[in-house]
């Protein structure tokens, strides 16, 4: 479970994440909204312990942010919102490259399956000659290769077709429920959060997400 | 480490002739220069035509104070074949040294000794020509020497008789101790020089120059991947961003020297050329440190290639000034061609680094 208490971001003068509070069960998928500017990616990064809060507690399975660092990074799964994978590696040469220095080893074959059950079948192809859809999967591939119990996207099906967003959106469901991985998931396409996601965090003051949201 | 081998072979099979071109271009360059050197300096040489008609020993002399001369190629010959080839310019002069030579010299009878040739294309004969006369007036200037201590001996009834070979011995003794032409001077507390250090271009020199270039160039792999959005992931690596660079590097750092330790056999046992093996690993060390900040500091890639390419012109066109102070001080290669281990920029180097390193673990533990 990760549970987030009182959480405050400043930057300078400005406040950005103030006094927030809410938890994510296992196997739970959480949606992020809010515009732009509201704090999702600042409120991804403290969550991805890339940023460091400047009051609040986290803990994820009982660990704390603050004590247990290095612990709390191995049950991470981050998916930015840029692609970052080596464009001049095929799909086997980057899910190896990243294999290598994961904290766990995972089988060749293993890292295959991973790629399918993702529908990314390009295992010999280069990334830079594949679609927008195919790299945002193994955007996705990527970070799971470690086995998070935490997966954080940020916006990670932004720019795609809509056969990509869908697949992408099967997987997730489907990881939540079977490895019981807790996910939180921003978006702009409140669609897109309205079919997936079991729950709601709306982040920032702007009215049309209030009213957007109702719905859940 | 097995990780970092690994990973980093994945990026180099996809670019193997740019690294093993880097990787082996100070060893090929240095060997393909100076073969080029040294087919460059045989040409300089201007022949010469030589006829020796009689066999003494001032003769002998003679014709090998000629061969020792830095710019000219001696060739022994006859007399009709050497004039035939000044007519075709294959020679550049002649000189003919006469039957009675050495009885001319002893005697103080300097007329008609040589005879030379010349034509209109002959460049090097007046230096020639200068040559022979000065070692002339050497030879002729013992044997005269002999003559006034003998007649001196004579009119004061001096005691001891001095033989000519003495007075020659003796001659030759004191101009090889006194230096009379060549003198140096150089402050109290500093070392004297010897003549041939420093100036040559040998083959190390070109090595070195090579080495920091290539040094340089090869470090591009850090430029190209700080700038992918790939180091986001290592937040959640077994390495942080920053071990895995210095992995890279050291990995670097390896190969690097294996290539180096090639080098030093084909060089020592090829070319006779010798270094310590400590100077080359501390000149390797400050090299990979060197240009791992380099490219640390940069972080356009054109940049860094343009500030690599000057960085290595600036050290070849220092390389023959360098033996003033402050450019030997700061030069990143002197102390490596003066067979001494780097310190200075090793130092440097390593300091930047170090602080680099403990500023980046700082800010990721705070994160």
């Amino acid at each position: 479970m990760l549970q987030v208490e009182h959480l405050t971001k400043h930057f300078g003068q400005t406040n950005i994440i103030d006094q927030l509070s809410f938890s994510i069960e296992p196997g739970e998928i959480v949606g992020l909204v809010g515009e732009n500017g509201a704090g999702k990616s600042t409120l991804l990064q403290l969550l991805a312990t890339i940023s460091k809060p400047t009051s609040g507690s986290i803990a994820l399975h009982g660990l704390s942010y603050q004590n247990d660092l290095k612990k709390v990074r191995k049950q991470i799964g981050f998916v930015p919102q840029d692609i970052a994978v080596w464009d001049t590696f095929t799909v086997e040469e980057n899910m190896i490259f990243f294999e290598k220095l994961a904290w766990n080893h995972r089988s060749k074959e293993e890292l295959h399956n991973l790629c399918q059950d993702m529908n990314l079948f390009q295992w010999k192809q280069r990334v830079s000659t594949l679609s927008g859809g195919m790299k945002r999967k193994l955007n996705l591939a990527i970070s799971l290769i470690h086995q998070p119990n935490l997966l954080l996207l940020d916006e990670p099906t932004v720019g795609i077709d809509l056969k990509s967003r869908i697949e992408i959106g099967q997987y997730l469901r489907r990881r939540a429920k079977e490895e019981q991985t807790m996910i939180l998931y921003t978006s702009h396409d409140l669609d897109e959060i309205q079919r997936l996601c079991d729950r709601v965090l709306l982040i920032g003051n702007d009215p049309f997400y209030r009213d957007s949201v109702k719905f859940f | 480490m097995k990780a970092v081998i690994i990973t980093r072979w994945l990026f180099i099979k996809r670019s193997m002739l740019s690294f093993f071109f880097w990787l082996l271009l100070p060893l090929v360059g240095a060997l393909l220069l100076f073969a080029f050197v040294d087919v460059v300096e045989d040409d300089s040489y201007v022949p010469i035509g030589v006829i020796v008609e009689e066999e003494t020993e001032l003769a002998n002399d003679l014709y090998q104070e000629m061969e020792t001369s830095d710019f000219v190629a001696i060739r022994e010959t006859e007399h009709d074949e050497a004039i035939r080839q000044l007519q075709q310019h294959e020679l550049d002069s002649v000189f003919v040294i006469h039957q009675g030579y050495q009885e001319g010299i002893q005697t103080q009878q300097r007329t008609n000794l040589i005879t030379s040739y010349q034509t209109n294309r002959s460049y090097a004969y007046t230096a020639v020509k200068e040559m022979i006369v000065s070692h002339i007036q050497e030879q002729g200037g013992r044997y005269q020497a002999v003559q006034v201590i003998n007649q001196l001996s004579e009119r004061y009834r001096g005691e001891s008789l001095w033989s000519a070979e003495d007075v020659i011995q003796t001659s030759k003794q004191i101009q090889a101790e006194e230096q009379l032409i060549h003198a140096s001077f150089q402050y109290a507390s500093q070392a004297e020089k010897k003549d041939d250090e420093g100036s040559r271009w040998e083959i190390w020199h070109i090595w070195a120059l090579l080495a920091i270039l290539s040094s340089l160039l090869t470090m591009d792999w850090l430029i190209k991947e700080k700038q992918s959005f790939v180091t986001q992931r290592f937040y959640f690596t077994k390495l942080s961003w920053h071990d895995y660079l210095l992995l890279n590097g050291f990995l670097y750092f390896v190969i690097w020297l294996v290539i180096d330790l090639v080098t030093y056999v084909i060089f020592s046992v090829g070319f006779d050329e010798t270094m310590g093996v400590v100077t080359l690993l501390s000149y390797r060390c400050m090299l990979t440190l060197l240009s791992f900040c380099v490219a640390l500091v940069w972080k356009r890639l054109y940049v860094f290639y343009a500030v690599s390419f000057l960085m290595a012109c600036m050290c070849g066109l220092l390389l023959p000034v360098r033996d003033m102070h402050v450019i030997n001080w700061l030069h990143p290669m002197a102390a490596f061609l003066d067979n001494q281990i780097t310190i200075g920029w090793l130092l440097c180097s390593a300091g930047v680094i170090l602080f680099w390193y403990g500023r980046r673990r700082r800010e990721n533990a705070a994160s």
